[in-house]
């Protein structure tokens, strides 16, 4: 069964339509690159997925149920925004997720932290953007889940760090868990992603697999992302 | 859940209101002090010029003090359902495995605490200015007295006057907060100008209340004579305050229930985190 499914999603705000007819379908497995410029509804996508928005019409099901408080069971989300209270602790807010999520794994947190030598004593307020990204980023990676979703991950952190974020990803890689990312980076999240969707203006232009790009269009996930939008 | 969701948001509460409440209590005591030796010192022939001013100045940030114990926990209530809900950090609350009845609930539940740590900790504070070992004499005596008195003459019923002032405090600690969440929640469901519709929303629904409770006043006005005399011919004093405050109370739950309803649909169907 898809982790992920939607099926005629439409997102409308006001006059303005985010979100225009999406069908899509993901498995367990994959790492899944959504791909697309500045608006072009992926962040949409994803907070549908996250229940933070209702659908106009269409339908989404995360591992066959509506998103809400049972699905959120199952997703870890990195939103795009770093959303985690200032005024907590690292070790606080491991606290905070271990007391909210079943599935998390604090020994995972706790190596990861210490890997990149954050102090789980620090307070978030203390810290700069980069490295409360990087908290939030061990954070969502941190838990056992069936789907993760991470809204531009990599999208305001200095280019060693976005090495390290790749390489997190792919460490707790679960076999049977899918990861969607967002990004328009493509150059940097490429060497990971197994799969891409590519969205412009609320529609699906397609779905493919990183290998199927590489082997009939013969070009890299990034020249054909250039060639797509160009302006 | 709500358990755990109570548990952050005492933690995130507490840091300002124990602090606050710390401060009542100190300058409570201060001023007590101040007062004693400004009795003394006059007493004594020493002047109070400097001293008074002191003194005045501490009894001055007293009564501040006990006023900034509810303001600042109606501003904390606003300021963190805001905060917690509708910016940044609506992205964590929300995709917690928690209903958004629970996440509300959670804030109404603590508001209601910390306003009524703020009617405790003012009384305490107040009845330490004049306190001594006779007054607590005096009031444990008083105090008996009066449940006595109530108990009698309420045939029993001196437990469910407590109970039923209670329940109108806590409702409308319950409204108070909603007052504020609905529009902000309707605010925030726009785009752009999100505080100033919030605002905007908060006066409108104000006006709403009034006009509404107005116009039930005055459908009811044919209905007084009517009711006066049934109430003369049925009930006894103490029935009718009783019958005052449960009308207090349908009336403060009727709105409580209807901006809670708007609140949660709002932040169920229009959530529109930046």
């Amino acid at each position: 069964m898809s982790i992920l499914e939607t099926k005629g999603l439409v997102k409308r705000f006001g006059a303005m339509t985010a979100l225009d007819g999406v069908t899509l379908s993901i498995e367990p497995g994959r790492i899944v690159g959504l791909l697309g410029p500045n608006g072009s509804g992926k962040t949409t996508l994803i907070k549908l997925a996250n229940g933070l928005l209702v659908p106009t019409a269409g339908e989404i099901w995360v591992d066959g149920q509506a998103p809400g408080r049972e699905s959120h069971k199952l997703v870890s989300y990195l939103p795009e925004r770093t959303s985690l209270p200032l005024w907590m602790t690292v070790k606080e807010l491991q606290a905070f997720y271990q007391d909210f999520f079943a599935d998390f794994q604090a020994e995972r947190s706790e190596e990861m932290l210490d890997r990149l030598e954050i102090s789980p004593k620090q307070r978030m307020k203390q810290m700069s953007k980069g490295t409360r990204e990087k908290v939030q980023l061990i954070l969502t990676m941190s838990r056992q889940a069936k789907l993760y979703l991470l809204d531009e991950p990599i999208g305001g952190v200095d280019p060693a760090a976005r090495d390290y974020i790749l390489d997190t990803i792919i460490r707790n890689y679960n076999p049977e868990a899918a990861v969607v990312i967002s990004t328009h980076l493509i150059a940097d999240v490429e060497k990971v992603l197994d799969e891409v969707i590519f969205i412009d203006r609320g529609q699906i232009l397609f779905q493919s697999s990183v290998d199927s790009i590489r082997e009939e269009k013969g070009m890299s996930v990034d020249a054909l992302f250039r060639e797509v939008y160009k302006c | 859940m709500l358990r755990k969701l109570l548990k952050y948001e005492f933690r995130a509460t507490a840091r300002v209101m124990l602090p606050l409440y710390l401060v009542v209590i100190v300058l409570a005591l201060l001023t007590r002090g101040a007062s004693l030796w400004t009795q003394q010192v006059t007493f004594y022939g020493l002047g109070e010029g400097l001293l008074g001013v002191l003194a005045a100045l501490i009894a001055v940030g007293f009564i501040l003090a006990l006023l900034a114990t509810f303001v600042v926990a109606v501003v904390l209530a606003v300021v963190r359902f805001r905060n917690n809900l509708l910016t940044d950090e609506g992205y964590v609350m929300f995709t917690l495995p928690v209903s958004p009845h629970s996440l509300v609930c959670s804030k109404l539940i603590v508001s209601a605490v910390w306003f009524l740590g703020a009617v405790v900790i003012d009384v305490v504070a107040l009845v330490s200015l004049v306190a001594d070992v006779a007054m607590f004499q005096e009031m444990g005596r008083v105090i008996q007295e009066v449940f006595d008195s109530l108990t009698a003459y309420y045939l029993g019923n001196g437990v469910l006057f407590l109970v039923e002032v209670l329940i109108l405090f806590l409702l409308g600690c319950a409204y108070t907060c909603l007052s504020f969440y609905t529009p902000l929640a309707i605010g925030h469901s726009f785009a752009q100008h999100k505080m100033l519709l919030s605002v905007a929303f908060f006066f409108a629904i104000v006006v709403a209340v009034n006009m509404i409770s107005g116009a039930a006043m005055i459908a009811g006005l044919p209905f007084l004579d009517d009711l006066t005399l049934w109430v003369g011919a049925n009930l006894t004093p103490a029935g009718v305050v009783h019958g005052v405050l449960w009308g207090s109370i349908a009336y403060t739950a009727v709105f409580t229930v209807v901006l809670y309803c708007i609140t949660i649909r709002m932040l169920h169907r229009h959530l529109n985190l930046e």
